[in-house]
């Protein structure tokens, strides 16, 4: 037993992928107890990877080992009836259920919030669904990448930068933000859950939806959009970039917005004559004038180096990054310091680097005790007292 | 709130010297759960999305209450005004946060301890106390005073670099997308720590980097290097696992439809719910291989269809056949769209000087707890006689005298 935050929670997670997951591993770090049950066949993302040298092999994929460690793996079949018995039994001894079966699927295993209540009704049940338990597409299918489309998300990546509409469409977001915020959120819905049963002793039904889940990180453009719905932002180009191009790559760069940021960016600039166009004084000018304004700047970035003029930013208080790739993050000298990545020891797929904990903790460090767990390895010890 | 007479987080109350986005966001969810979130702000150092401009003033007129930037995210909150740069001021503070649980904050590194008001500081004022500590990329290390918003960050932590068009810029993922997504990880980290807190009376310092949390939710690039030395490809709509995947143009102006194909099963549907063509049934396609070589014809080959139909209808005729796709929709078809209305998302709250206004809520449904109610926003210093006379027992003549020497501005 280990003495985290959450020492004191047993969760079984009965999802695949990353949101369920992503949401048990949060809990995991903290030190809650996570029995993971898996089909026979094992959770689909240990099918994903990246795996090393690009060996497909279900206990060396990057995707399930990150999302898995701290766990451990019980096989179940919840089509099987006598599995869903010991199922059963399993939700009858924990705190919280994380589940992502879809809404018919909780209906047709008996394993909805209203069946499983008589067994505990302290469980909080969070099923994440992509679309809820409720609605015209609660049964509709998803991935990552539909229900980021549907958010409104999509229709905003690339932020206000299109210059061609037919062949700039809705953009994907790299990787899968929408299954690591679900499962982010879940995480936190679940909290205040365990709050809510500490005040009342009773457990509820948690519901997620994937795509709500995504739809609320736009909620500057709907507050906008009752304010003053003119300025909610059309797709096409109409503001600053947040990425130009610079002689080695990238940078993420804003001097644009404010007058003292501006002031900043003259100097560092060594006051080019372009630059001290009395047009570009007031934010409004440079504003209305951005079109040339940006492609001047990017003609001076041109000439530059992207580290260069990000410490020159830096050392100004202008904010400013470099465009990092994986390389330039795993050698970056701040998460360096920090020792952001961690190396983890896992017995099939060696000392794999991988990005640490989102938070620190003082006095209860987020930690990996266990490696992702073998297919099943828990079987015995986590059924057998059940038979 | 109203979550009966079990508000989850009823009697926590947390001093939010957080500004901008990220942690206002975090403390919007604990405030609708029951916290009493006192926001610290003044008019010598105003939170920057309180002065947006007529880009946030609500029917085009200006105002410090008024900006729809800062509303949308500080509901059930309530404030006062500090001038932090004046010890008294920061006397003021250290007296909420001895009836504070957490204390809040997201300034640039090492600017909580220059104002006298560090972790080690508070702790010594009220031992158990949480405090919680934003930056965009940490509290030490060589970069720890770097300066960004989540949109800059974001560019730091490798996000965007795996996104973007097929061969070009790399992108970020919509404006302030970072901002909110970290709150989540903050509320979740605050409320961990909570809980820790409740179990055993110790308090504890969480700090946060921006920047790392976006780096911890792309796992799957970091590794491919870190296994491979392999750096992801920026593809558009493009991915490895799914053909055909990417958004086709339906009826109507910049409208479109998402689709995600995984396998042959999907293929096959796909190919019935497009009404079986004679294309569709072409080996060439058969197999994940064939779909990705082929991707560009298949796109096409699908956009004949769906050009046909609205992205409604086109995803409703898709997911009648279990093919996942949806229509894309932007943020006014959103507000429309009758699943968020199904579930509830968006809420109106009544602000007493920009009116009735509706605004996103939080995700997600409670069974307990059916009828979440969301707060009003405050009025800067709304809340500040109240506060500082009712919480901190100041007399009447003695904030009179604060107020005079410009501290409680």
């Amino acid at each position: 037993m280990s003495d985290g935050a959450l020492s004191d929670l047993s969760v079984l997670e009965l999802a695949q992928g990353v949101a369920g997951p992503f949401c048990g591993k949060l809990l995991a770090d903290l030190g809650a107890d996570v029995i993971k049950i898996e089909p026979p066949e094992g959770d689909r993302s240990r099918r994903h990877g990246p795996f090393p040298g690009d060996e497909a092999h279900p206990e060396r994929s990057g995707q399930f080992i990150y999302l898995n460690h701290n766990k451990r793996s019980v096989t179940l079949d919840v089509s099987d009836e006598a599995s869903r018995g010991l199922l059963r039994r399993l939700v009858g001894e924990v705190d919280i259920l994380v589940i992502d079966l879809a809404a018919k699927e909780l209906e047709e295993f008996g394993l909805s919030y209203e069946e499983l209540r008589p067994l505990n009704d302290q469980l909080i049940m969070t099923a994440i669904t992509p679309f809820g338990l409720v609605g015209p597409c609660r049964d509709w299918v998803a991935t990552d990448f539909t229900a980021y489309m549907m958010s409104g998300l999509g229709f905003q990546t690339p932020y206000g930068q299109v210059t061609d509409l037919e062949a700039q469409p809705p953009l994907a977001g790299g990787g899968y933000q929408t299954d690591y915020l679900s499962g982010a959120t879940a995480a936190a819905m679940t909290m205040l859950a365990v709050f809510y049963r500490r005040a009342s002793g009773e457990g509820q039904l948690v519901d997620i939806s994937r795509f709500e889940a995504v739809n609320a990180m736009l909620r500057n453009d709907y507050s906008a959009a009752s304010y003053t719905p003119e300025l909610v932002p059309p797709r096409i180009k109409h503001g600053y970039s947040w990425v130009l191009p610079c002689e080695d790559g990238y940078i993420s760069f804003s001097p644009f917005i404010a007058d003292h940021w501006w002031a900043t960016f003259r100097e560092l600039a060594g006051k080019p004559a372009w630059a001290m166009s009395e047009v570009f004084d007031t934010a409004e000018g440079r504003h209305a004038n951005n079109d040339v304004l940006e492609a001047l700047t990017v003609e001076w970035l041109l000439t530059q180096k992207k580290m260069e003029v990000y410490e020159l930013a830096r050392d100004s208080g202008m904010p400013c990054f470099p465009v990092n790739s994986m390389q330039e993050l795993v050698e970056s000298r701040q998460y360096g310091h920090r020792d952001f990545f961690v190396e983890v020891e896992h017995p099939e797929a060696g000392v794999l680097t991988q990005p640490g904990p989102s938070a620190r903790y003082s006095a209860t460090p987020a930690t990996v005790r266990e490696p992702a767990p073998p297919l099943g390895a828990h079987n015995a010890e986590v059924l057998e007292g059940l038979r | 709130m109203s979550a009966g007479q079990y508000a989850p987080l009823q009697g926590v109350r947390i001093t939010d010297i957080g500004w901008v986005l990220a942690v206002p966001h975090a403390t919007s969810w604990l405030a609708t759960f029951g916290a009493d979130v006192i926001r610290v702000e003044s008019t010598v150092r105003p939170d920057i999305t309180r002065m947006g401009g007529l880009r946030n003033g609500a029917d085009g007129i200006n105002g410090i209450n008024r900006s729809s930037m800062y509303n949308g995210v500080n509901f059930g909150k309530r404030c006062v005004t500090i001038d932090l740069t004046q010890s008294r001021g920061i006397e003021l503070v250290k007296d909420m946060v001895r009836q504070s649980d957490i204390v809040t904050e997201n300034f640039a590194a090492g600017v909580m301890e220059r104002m006298g008001l560090g972790y080690e500081v508070l702790r010594e004022i009220k031992p158990d106390i949480i405090m919680l500590s934003g930056s965009p990329l940490g509290q030490d290390g060589p970069d720890k005073d770097a300066t960004g918003f989540g949109p800059n960050t974001q560019a730091y932590a490798g996000l965007p670099y795996i996104t973007g068009y097929d061969g070009g810029m790399p992108t970020g993922l919509g404006r302030d997308y970072p901002d909110f997504m970290i709150g989540i990880h903050m509320a979740f980290s605050v409320l961990a720590a909570l809980h820790h807190r409740n179990r055993t009376g110790e308090g504890q310092w969480i700090e946060i980097a921006m920047a790392e949390t976006v780096t911890s939710t792309i796992p799957e690039a970091v590794l491919d290097y870190t296994m491979n030395g392999r750096e992801t490809p920026r593809r558009g709509n493009r991915h490895p696992h799914f053909a055909p995947r990417g958004v086709y143009r339906s009826a109507g102006d910049d409208k479109w439809v998402a689709i995600s194909v995984e396998g042959d099963e999907q293929w096959r549907a796909l190919g019935d719910a497009l009404g079986s063509p004679g294309w569709a049934a072409d080996p060439r396609f058969a197999t994940h291989e064939g779909r990705q070589a082929h991707h560009d014809e298949i796109d096409e080959r699908i956009t004949v269809w769906t050009r046909e139909r609205s992205h409604y209808e086109a995803a409703e005729q898709l997911q009648a056949h279990a093919v996942p796709s949806a229509p894309v929709l932007d943020t006014f078809e959103t507000l429309a769209d009758p699943q968020l209305e199904a579930l509830g998302t968006f809420v109106e709250t009544v602000h007493p000087e920009v009116g009735k206004r509706r605004l996103a809520g939080l995700p997600g449904r409670f069974s307990a707890i059916p009828d979440v109610e969301y707060g009003v926003s405050p009025l800067l210093g709304e809340h500040t006689e109240e506060v500082l006379c009712g919480l901190l027992g100041l007399s009447a003549e003695e904030l009179a005298e604060l107020t005079e020497q410009g501290i409680t501005v």
